[in-house]
């Protein structure tokens, strides 16, 4: 599946708790990788106990993709830590570097450690929003969220991504009726709607465009294969 | 038909409170339950509410005994090695008979163990949340909607009964996102004769204490208190049940081992095994009666927990050796796989009296 964007070389994906970035985050990576690109997956959420970009490094790795992800993700240690391995991907200047951020400006923190080594280079930062989601139903609301997050890393957003669900139950008609949603934050924050993302089972079915279809791959394990 | 929303299970914790009337929140933060605490210091102040962090866990506990005394929907949030730094506070709040409500987002123990999820505090959580002779109400939501529901009937029941209400999370159901409709329902606050709210020279002062002097002023004040367990006992008893009817097996399980043993019931039933899924809504009081029912019909039952095997106790009690019970459970922070559960009804399948006739 194409990457809906003319990428550049760094792709930073922020937003709400729960908004999709990983998921978001997830597909870019398949995408320009699936167009023979080298990609390195970063991720930066030392927020987020579970549900994570790192939970899923060996499909990452099976597609040819690198996965950054903290120190001891995963494990029982809950450690502040960067891997040095970001900034090495960073500065290499070469290959696309996909940024999974963690949620809200508690999450963006840490992208602040990187901006001058990011604000340097050809950067997008997609402002990832979800109509379903509670605190952030209004633009309004979602804009207050992006200002704190831009305050929080020193960057800002270039593009906001609709990532309009509310989980495994979502239809067409909801991706669609989200649709005015992402068009009044896009205005309010005078930022371009990129694309929205609607997993690929109904992707085809919604009217949106352009539209991104992506894999739900975080899920609960009660939603596994038995 | 009200709107649904994507939320996690620790937001929908903390919005369900204050729609609840809770407008007293404090805590300390811990993992996997800081959203609560997180969601709580946003939105209180929205709602002319009061946020505090305390400087610890011993000292947020407190502070519910004190507004919980005042009359006021109060509720605090921790995880487990926080819950125990808390067990003294909710002691004193059982015996004070005050009404709040408490949140355990479990994780791996014990000690400080790890940040990832389990059920190991069923034993704490109905057995001994503290010293002495008491019960909390206590409540295990499986998912993000029923978070919703049980919060708001834990502190309805809790003011109904003077009794603190305790929701048995885990660090699944705390993470984990599901859409949520919030009910239009409000809140039932009981009247709080009791509460400290100043006498004014116009009433004799109320009291709250927990020291008697006498033995047998003690006694038939923890006697009172058992009466209203009974009639909490016999009232307040919650479970569910998913295709139990002709179930040769009946797998036991709650919160979010409950959510992986229905995928392994549903898979069970496609290999042609008859299982079925007995789920605790509330953990005490136990439902017991409804379980040793499904003596009459089941084979044998299968307890899973994200434990060494607690509740398996509560089961085998129920159950009282009239059918064999088997148990499962991964511990640590492991999260048993639906292929693992049915593995294991596969097997309490082969084991189960064969002979008998349905």
């Amino acid at each position: 599946m194409e990457f809906p964007c003319i990428p550049k070389r760094i792709l930073i994906f922020t937003g709400h708790y729960g908004s999709g970035k990983t998921t978001i985050s997830a597909a870019a990576a398949f995408a320009l990788a699936a167009s023979g690109k080298e990609v390195t997956i970063v991720d930066l959420d030392i927020v987020n106990p579970y549900f994570r970009t790192a939970d899923f490094k060996a499909l990452f790795e099976s597609r040819g993709i690198r996965c950054i992800s903290p120190v001891h993700a995963n494990s029982n240690l809950e450690t502040v830590m960067l891997s040095p391995a970001v900034d090495a991907a960073l500065r290499q200047h070469s290959g696309y570097v996909v940024i999974d951020v963690g949620g809200d400006d508690a999450g963006a923190v840490v992208l602040g450690r990187y901006t001058s080594l990011i604000a340097q280079q050809p950067y997008d930062m997609f402002y990832v929003v979800n109509a379903y989601r509670f605190l952030t139903q209004s633009p309004v609301q979602a804009a207050e969220l992006l200002s704190d997050i831009e305050a929080a890393s020193h960057l800002d957003a270039t593009h906001i991504v609709a990532n309009p669900n509310i989980g495994a139950s979502t239809s067409p008609d909801d991706v669609d009726n989200a649709y005015s949603f992402a068009v009044n934050t896009s205005r309010c924050l005078s930022l371009p709607l990129a694309f929205t993302c609607a997993v690929k089972g109904i992707a085809p079915l919604c009217k949106t465009r352009p539209i991104f279809p992506v894999s739900r791959l975080v899920k609960p394990v009660w939603e596994s294969e038995t | 038909m009200p709107q649904k929303f994507l939320m996690k299970g620790n937001e929908a914790i903390a919005e369900a409170a204050i729609r609840a009337g809770c407008r007293f929140f404090f805590g300390y933060p811990i993992t996997p339950q800081t959203e609560v605490a997180a969601y709580m210091a946003k939105r209180m102040p929205e709602v002319n509410g009061v946020y505090l962090q305390a400087e610890s866990e011993v000292a947020a506990i407190n502070m519910v005994l004190g507004a919980a005394s005042t009359g006021a929907r109060v509720m605090t949030s921790s995880s487990s090695p926080g819950i125990s730094l808390k067990s003294e506070g909710i002691s004193y709040i059982a015996a004070s008979d005050l009404p709040c409500v408490i949140i355990n987002v479990q994780r791996a123990g014990p000690g400080l163990g790890g940040i990832q999820p389990s059920q190991a505090d069923y034993f704490q959580a109905t057995r001994g949340l503290g010293h002495g002779d008491f019960h909390l109400m206590v409540f295990a939501p499986a998912g993000v909607q029923e978070i919703t529901d049980l919060v708001a009937q834990a502190f309805d029941l809790s003011d109904r009964y003077r009794v603190p209400a305790l929701i048995l999370a885990d660090g699944m159901i705390g993470q984990m996102m599901e859409p949520v409709a919030f009910s239009e329902q409000s809140p039932h606050p009981a009247e709080k004769p009791w509460a400290l709210t100043g006498h004014r020279n116009q009433r004799r002062p109320n009291i709250i204490n927990t020291l008697h002097l006498s033995p047998d002023k003690l006694e038939q004040t923890v006697i009172e208190r058992f009466a209203r367990y009974d009639s909490i006992c016999a009232n307040e008893t919650l479970c569910e049940q998913m295709l139990t009817d002709d179930a040769d097996v009946v797998v036991v399980a709650y919160g979010a081992a409950s959510r992986i043993a229905k995928a392994a019931v549903r898979a069970a039933r496609e290999k042609g095994i008859r299982a079925g899924l007995f789920r605790p809504i509330t953990l005490w009081p136990y439902p017991s009666a409804a379980l040793a029912a499904l003596c009459e019909t089941t084979k044998a039952f299968l307890c899973v927990e994200m434990s060494m095997g607690q509740m398996v106790e509560d089961v085998r009690l129920a159950v009282n050796g009239r059918r064999p019970v088997e148990f499962y459970g991964r511990t640590g922070g492991n999260v048993p796989h639906p292929n693992d559960i049915l593995q294991a009804i596969e097997s309490a399948a082969q084991m189960a009296p064969q002979n008998e006739r349905r």
